[in-house]
């Protein structure tokens, strides 16, 4: 599903960073695997260049079958709003949308008409149907997670990155919101990559990799 | 762009202006309007400063063209037969009126002490029939003093204020301070010596006229020892009904061996001022429209700044730049087009009926603001347009930042 192949980012300066330094990795179809390591390991690094959202320094990535880094800028935008979903640890929700309008916009911007109907129903899965109509400012922090996972998911995206989903949450959100990924992961086969550093998160996921310094931490797989 | 992009476009436009905050969203218009108000103000302002120095010329000097005495083969000092030649003018569509005059000039004397003390001017002295001037010229409407009445008799003048004196400094081509009732005395070249009471002073602050006398018609015909001939004829014609070139080409037509003018071929000093203040109008309003352009950049710019993390949750979720762009775009053009209304009403239903209360006093009369369709047309485009570059342009910069910089800031 997802193959990763000695991936490097370097951030250039007088003194340069290298934030990941060869991170080779596979992921399987339907698999629900945990990102973890220390601060300053690799982890958000790495998800922003699966996720699309920076450009690696080299190396290649490979999602189902498609080389993401060889598409142009136009490709890759498309290619983010048709098959990635992307949870942001800090929401991340459009302050002038409502939860229903947030959660079915991506889907309006790529032409499908029953978006609205989807949208309602996957606020109903993350169990908000009674807050459709409330603006981000209107709801707590667990239910404007839920309401981002539920973007994530409005164009059945053939994977889900979420970074520190949970790192703003109380401990029963932040249940909840795992939770919610176990289901999705169980019951419609959601591929799930996710960042996290509570090692509690363990026990919902398939796998867990570790990072360390910018490479994969062969000592904890 | 897809029909769906313009959709999203739209969508996120009009959300981020339902949803944003009312007070920063009527600043932005508010500054808007008061850039297109400079914009109308100064260039109506001059275009009425220019419209109004010719107005004065052909309400109190030459009416809209003026036919004079034939040149060629033979140079006449009249018109001949000049209730025929009007009778003709009278007849092309859309002329108004039309009046004749007889020039002559005469050395006044004045007594104003009464006591044998003379004061000599010479000045030009017009023989009107003031019923048919008044319809068109408006010289009775600047009375400062009596009347010009329509029966002005032999014995009756009319006096510029600037003839009469008494009205400013005294120069000496005034005679000192002549008064209604008072009695001058006027020298012809042909050595005749008429006395006339003063009936009524006129000032019109624009051109010479103030220097001039008018007199009645039949006093002048008995002067110059002639009948219903004219020295000239002044037409004023409907420019609403057509162009001024039209009527002067069809009486030129009819009328091939008169001389016919425009007005704007008696302009010379006044002329240049006209053409000096149209240039200055065009100058001032494309610096506005820059200034303008500069303040709605700077207003979308400080609103696209204000919306980077927006910006970048959209890219991130996949929207594409140009549908952010392009919502930007809709957002200026939805406050512009605000700005201008609401400039259009500060213009119009406020600084048009104050100035018409509370009017600012000019040489050429009340200061106006003067517009064409034209002229407002080309106003709201040009700010429109500039609103939509200056609308588009930080939403570019903004939009083409990295996504996670955006987000993050």
């Amino acid at each position: 599903m997802i193959t990763v192949k000695n991936l490097i980012k370097t951030y250039p300066g007088d003194v340069p960073t290298y934030a990941l330094k060869g991170v080779s990795l596979e992921i399987a179809k339907g698999e629900f695997v945990a990102l973890m390591g220390r601060s300053g390991s690799g982890k958000s690094t790495l998800l922003h260049q699966l996720g699309l959202l920076d450009i690696p320094t080299s190396g290649s990535v490979t999602v189902n079958g498609t080389d993401v880094l060889a598409l142009s800028d136009t490709e890759r935008t498309k290619f983010r709003l048709q098959h990635l979903g992307y949870v942001f640890q800090e929401y991340a929700l459009i302050a002038e949308f409502t939860a229903l309008e947030n959660v079915y916009f991506p889907a309006m911007a790529f032409g499908d008409t029953s978006a609205k109907e989807r949208a309602t129903e996957l606020l109903r899965i993350v169990g908000l149907q009674e807050r459709l109509d409330h603006y981000p400012s209107e709801m707590s922090g667990g239910e404007q997670q839920r309401v981002a996972i539920a973007r994530s998911l409005i164009n059945n995206p053939k994977v889900l990155y979420a970074d520190e989903p949970t790192a703003n949450l109380d401990t029963v959100s932040s249940e909840v919101v795992f939770k919610l990924f176990q289901k999705l992961n169980k019951e419609l086969g959601q591929t799930i990559l996710v960042v996290t550093h509570e090692p509690e998160d363990k026990k919902y996921v398939d796998r867990v990799v570790w990072l360390k310094d910018g490479l994969i931490d062969t000592n904890y797989q | 762009m897809t029909s769906t992009d313009i959709k999203t476009a739209v969508f996120v436009a009009y959300k981020t202006i339902t949803r944003g905050n009312k007070s920063t969203a009527f600043f932005i218009v508010f500054i808007l309007s008061l850039s297109f108000f400079n914009l109308m103000f100064v260039s109506g302002f001059l275009n009425g400063f220019s419209d109004g120095i010719m107005r004065s010329m052909i309400d109190n000097s030459t009416a809209h063209i003026i036919v004079m005495p034939q040149e060629e083969p033979i140079r006449k000092d009249f018109i001949l037969d000049q209730e025929q030649v009007r009778a003709q003018i009278k007849t092309i569509p859309g002329v108004i009126a039309s009046t004749q005059h007889y020039q002559v000039s005469g050395s006044f004397a004045f007594d104003k002490e009464k006591d044998g003390t003379f004061k000599y001017v010479s000045a030009p002295i017009v023989g009107v029939n003031q019923t048919e001037e008044k319809e068109v010229l408006t010289v009775y409407k600047n009375m400062v003093a009596g009347e010009f009445p329509d029966d002005l008799k032999d014995d009756e003048i009319v006096l510029g204020a600037n003839l009469a004196g008494g009205f400013g400094t005294e120069q000496t081509s005034d005679l000192g301070g002549a008064t209604v009732g008072e009695k001058v005395q006027v020298s012809y070249s042909n050595g005749m010596i008429r006395t006339y009471t003063v009936k009524g002073i006129f000032k019109i602050t624009m051109g010479s006229v103030s220097n001039t006398a008018f007199i009645s018609s039949q006093e002048a015909e008995s002067l110059l020892s002639t009948y219903n001939n004219a020295s000239e004829i002044l037409v004023r014609v409907d420019l609403s009904q057509s162009t001024l070139d039209a009527y002067y080409s069809r009486i030129s037509e009819i009328f091939p061996n008169l001389r016919i003018e425009k007005y704007t071929s008696r302009l010379s000093t006044v002329g240049i001022l006209v053409a000096a203040f149209n240039i200055i109008a065009i100058i001032v309003s494309v610096i506005s429209i820059i200034v303008a352009a500069i303040t709605i950049f700077v207003m979308i710019y400080v609103n696209a700044v204000n919306k980077r993390r927006q910006i970048g949750i959209l890219k991130a979720i996949g929207i594409k730049e140009s549908i952010i762009e392009v919502s930007y775009v809709l957002q200026s053009f939805f406050y512009v087009v605000l700005g201008t209304t609401l400039g259009l009403f500060i213009v119009f239903f406020l600084v048009v009926p104050l100035l018409a209360i509370r009017p600012i006093p000019m040489p050429f009369g009340n200061a106006v603001l003067v517009y064409t369709a034209t002229g407002i047309f080309i106003n709201i485009v040009s700010i429109v347009l500039s609103g939509i570059v200056a609308g588009f342009i930080p939403a570019k910069m903004v939009a083409s930042e990295n996504i996670l910089d955006s987000i993050w800031g």
